[in-house]
């Protein structure tokens, strides 16, 4: 409940919006899908900036990649042929199974993004993909890459006068994604979040990356357990075996209250090598 | 608290409502006697608050109804009357899909707008389309079958 809320602004256009957000950096917040403001407990907001009318909700494809609108949905990226295309479906599989219908009708790209929770299944595919979002303020448009905005927090990465209008999700074109997320039911939260990119040459990994979240407070990417299998031939299930393996004890793990962490590191190769797998099959023109 | 006018259309009809500047959605419209529409836990887990926006199945509870100024909404008010049911509340009765009732109208809206965008779902569909409302009585075997069982009506299969 917002108790002490005075203002309620929906500017029509990004312009407005931004010149509210200088003018109102104290006591005021962005809302977008609204899925964790009205969630939360705060009675800090006096302002709130609705930014859904800014016209931040295309997705169009250019020679840089797929580049999505802050206001899209989770919704909209699940109709898009271009996301569903993208590095495998690999979005795709990491939006699929965020939160229910109707809450994936609210809940937007940037909304996902800034207010990253440990369990929320986007922020290992940006990490994989090498996403970079614009950033804009009254006076500036900057591009910050999705790694550096989740090193401590990607709340943290942005000011209060800025907004961020865009994802770019590179081209990515001779690679492959899967994601796959681990919960009790679909509607709950990830217990792991795993996804895997890579690029087979002459049937070896030329490139290869991994990426987990819902293991710590923030996604990690897995470079040592990747770096396994650079290089090695794409049907040498050893080789997957040992650096999803690997995965487990890369990963730094917090408590969560629902399993335990050594619970969390049995399931981790297992999600790795069926995500291997997958990339493998896909490249060899299977599903 | 400060409270604002919002012109909007709920069920095709034009409305003004006066609403607190930080009301949510689902307290202004059962305010407005719209009571079809329940609240359950308020953070938009259970789906019993779930209504049409423009169209698509949203939680009310999550709403500002400060935003909600020129939206078109639907509620279970709008799908028929007592006398005249809409065939998704005429087959959840025929197949038993209701024990307390609470979470039958978010669950009728999110099937409606499913069959809405495809007439002739599969189970999966069904399942997924509705995945945002639980429901603690049924084990929703029956309000499934309901979903399955009005889309046949609505296309005129026998
Ligand atoms: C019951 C429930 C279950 C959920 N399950 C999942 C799940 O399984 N997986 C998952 O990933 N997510 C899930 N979510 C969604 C997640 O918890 C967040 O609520 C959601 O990602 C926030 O997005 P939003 O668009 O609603 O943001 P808002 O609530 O509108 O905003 C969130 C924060 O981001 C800021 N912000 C928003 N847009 C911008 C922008 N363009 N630029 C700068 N700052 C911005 C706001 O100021 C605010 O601080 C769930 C939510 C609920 C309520
Ligand atoms: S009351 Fe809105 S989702 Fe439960
Ligand atoms: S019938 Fe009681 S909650 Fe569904």
């Amino acid at each position: 409940m917002l108790r002490k809320l005075e203002n309620y602004y929906k500017p029509s256009s990004l312009q407005e919006a931004l010149r509210l957000a200088d003018e109102n950096t104290e006591g005021a917040k962005l809302i977008a899908g609204g899925t964790a403001v009205m969630a939360a407990k705060n009675n800090e907001v006096k302002t709130l900036i609705d930014i859904k009318n800014t016209g931040t909700d295309k997705i169009i494809k250019d020679e840089n990649g797929v580049r999505a609108g802050a206001t899209v949905t989770i919704a909209s990226l699940l109709e898009s042929n271009e996301i569903k295309n993208y590095c495998g479906g690999l979005i795709y599989e990491a939006a699929y199974y965020i939160a229910s219908t109707p809450l994936r009708n609210m809940i937007t790209l940037g909304g996902n993004i800034i207010q990253t929770f440990p369990w929320s299944d986007l922020p290992a595919a940006l990490l994989l993909c090498g996403a970079e979002l614009s950033v804009a303020s009254k006076n500036n448009i900057r591009k910050l890459s999705y790694i550096n905005a989740v090193k401590k927090h990607p709340s943290l990465a942005i000011s209060k006068n800025e907004i961020v209008t865009e994802v770019l999700f590179p081209d990515l074109t001779s690679y492959t994604g899967k994601f796959t997320k681990f919960s009790q039911t679909n509607f709950d939260y990830a217990i792991l979040d795993a996804g895997v990119i890579a690029k087979i040459k002459d049937g070896a990994f030329e490139d290869i990356r991994f990426a987990v979240s819902a293991a710590g407070s923030l996604p990690q990417l897995l470079s040592e357990s990747a770096a396994l299998l650079k290089g090695a031939p794409a049907d040498d299930k050893g080789a997957a075996a040992k650096a999803a393996r690997h995965a487990a004890s890369e990963t730094i793990f917090t408590n969560d209250k629902r399993v335990s962490i050594e619970y969390k590191k049995e399931i981790l190769p297992a999600l790795f090598e069926r995500l291997i797998e997958r990339v493998v099959k896909e490249n060899k023109g299977g599903n | 608290m400060k409270t604002i006018e919002i012109k909007l259309k709920i069920n095709n009809e034009d409305k003004i409502l006066r609403v607190k500047i930080n009301e949510r959605l689902v307290d202004a419209l059962r305010a407005a006697g719209y009571k079809g529409i329940k609240k359950g836990c308020y953070e938009g887990s259970c789906g019993a608050c779930t209504v049409l926006v423009n169209g698509r199945p949203m939680n009310s509870c999550m709403i500002p109804a400060a935003s909600a100024d020129g939206f078109e909404i639907t509620t279970i008010e709008g799908l028929g009357e007592s006398d005249n049911l809409h065939p998704l509340q005429e087959s959840i009765l025929e197949t038993g899909g209701v024990q307390c009732g609470y979470c039958t109208p978010g669950f009728l809206i999110s099937s409606y707008a499913l069959l809405k965008s495809n007439p002739d779902p599969n189970m999966d569909e069904i399942k997924r389309a509705t995945d945002g409302n639980l429901c603690r009585c049924t084990g929703y075997v029956k309000k499934l079958e309901a979903v399955e069982r009005a889309a046949k009506k609505m296309r005129g299969d026998k």
